[in-house]
């Protein structure tokens, strides 16, 4: 598993497909992504950040579906801004995406072979 | 040796501190102590939960936690034993809003006092701080004072550490 995060803007799907020679066909929205029903036929998730908030209320989904991705997809490429860095938001929901969203990056990059984080479409290696 | 540790929202950043201020300090017994000073506040459901789940990552790791809201200039600890303190951000805004709003550059000297009096008892010291300047939006007058408050304190912990480190989800990135 490779992961590839950054502010927003920061042209992280381009220097992935770049980088890969994947064409548009093998992305998948995060704001898309259903893991109930989806047949898995995407390489990479771009902006996973809002796969997250879309279930922020069923952890439980969100669980699975990285335990799923971690067991049985190692090709996969998921892309992620960075959310966590401002003021703690006064809304309940946006303070729980956060948090949630942080935790989870760290598990996924736990098991990641590869991880760049992309400022101004410069990767720059963390892991 | 002291280490600034950086990192946003969920970003992993207690752990790693955790984790580096037992490597640091090397085997905790009474000539040796281990402090955690934990500086929020446990005002309502949320702070006592996050409260909580800080309290099950240190378990068994040997910390003594200090609790210290404000004023660290006074905190008692033994001196030459190891500190860390989780965080600044808290810190800050127990200074600045606690007991009225005061003026940024006040609380700043006052935050600074407390960082020198910590780093002159212990021999290992670890300061945990937020990245919270990342979001573009423009808040209200005093939170954006408490912006440039923990801006100005985050570069003067820069200034005194021998190491800066910026946790981003788990991954450590030597600043200086």
């Amino acid at each position: 598993m490779e992961i590839y995060i950054g502010g927003c803007s920061q042209g992280k799907l381009e220097y992935v497909l770049a980088k890969k020679d994947y064409g548009k066909e093998s992305v998948i929205e995060g704001a898309l992504l259903n893991p109930l029903t989806d047949s898995g036929g995407y390489k990479i998730i771009n902006h996973f950040h809002e796969f997250v908030r879309n279930y922020v209320d069923k952890p439980e989904v969100i669980d699975n579906f990285i335990r799923q991705i971690i067991e049985k997809r190692e090709d996969i490429i998921i892309i992620s801004d960075q959310i966590g860095g401002g003021i703690v938001p006064v809304d309940k929901a946006e303070r729980e995406w956060r948090e949630l969203h942080g935790r989870v990056m760290c598990q996924l990059v736990a098991c990641a072979g590869h991880v760049e984080r992309i400022i101004c479409g410069i990767g720059q290696v963390i892991k | 040796m002291m280490v600034t540790v950086i990192g946003g929202s969920g970003s992993g950043k207690s752990e790693y501190a955790e984790n580096l201020i037992k490597e640091l300090a090397g085997s905790v017994n009474e000539g040796n102590k281990l402090y955690y000073i934990a500086t929020m506040e446990p005002y309502g459901e949320e702070a006592a939960e996050r409260i909580k789940r800080h309290h099950k990552l240190r378990e068994g790791k040997g910390f003594i936690t200090v609790e210290c809201y404000n004023n660290i200039e006074k905190c008692q600890l033994d001196i030459k034993s190891n500190v860390l303190l989780e965080c600044m951000s808290n810190l800050a805004a127990n200074e600045m809003f606690g007991n009225g709003i005061k003026d940024k550059k006040t609380v700043y000297h006052k935050i600074c006092k407390g960082i020198d009096k910590l780093k002159s008892i212990a021999s290992n010291l670890i300061i945990v701080t937020n990245d919270i300047f990342d979001d573009g939006i423009i808040y209200d007058k005093s939170t954006m004072e408490y912006i440039e408050l923990l801006g100005m304190a985050n570069r003067y912990l820069a200034k005194v550490s021998d190491r800066v480190v910026e946790v981003i989800y788990s991954c450590p990135l030597v600043i200086i």
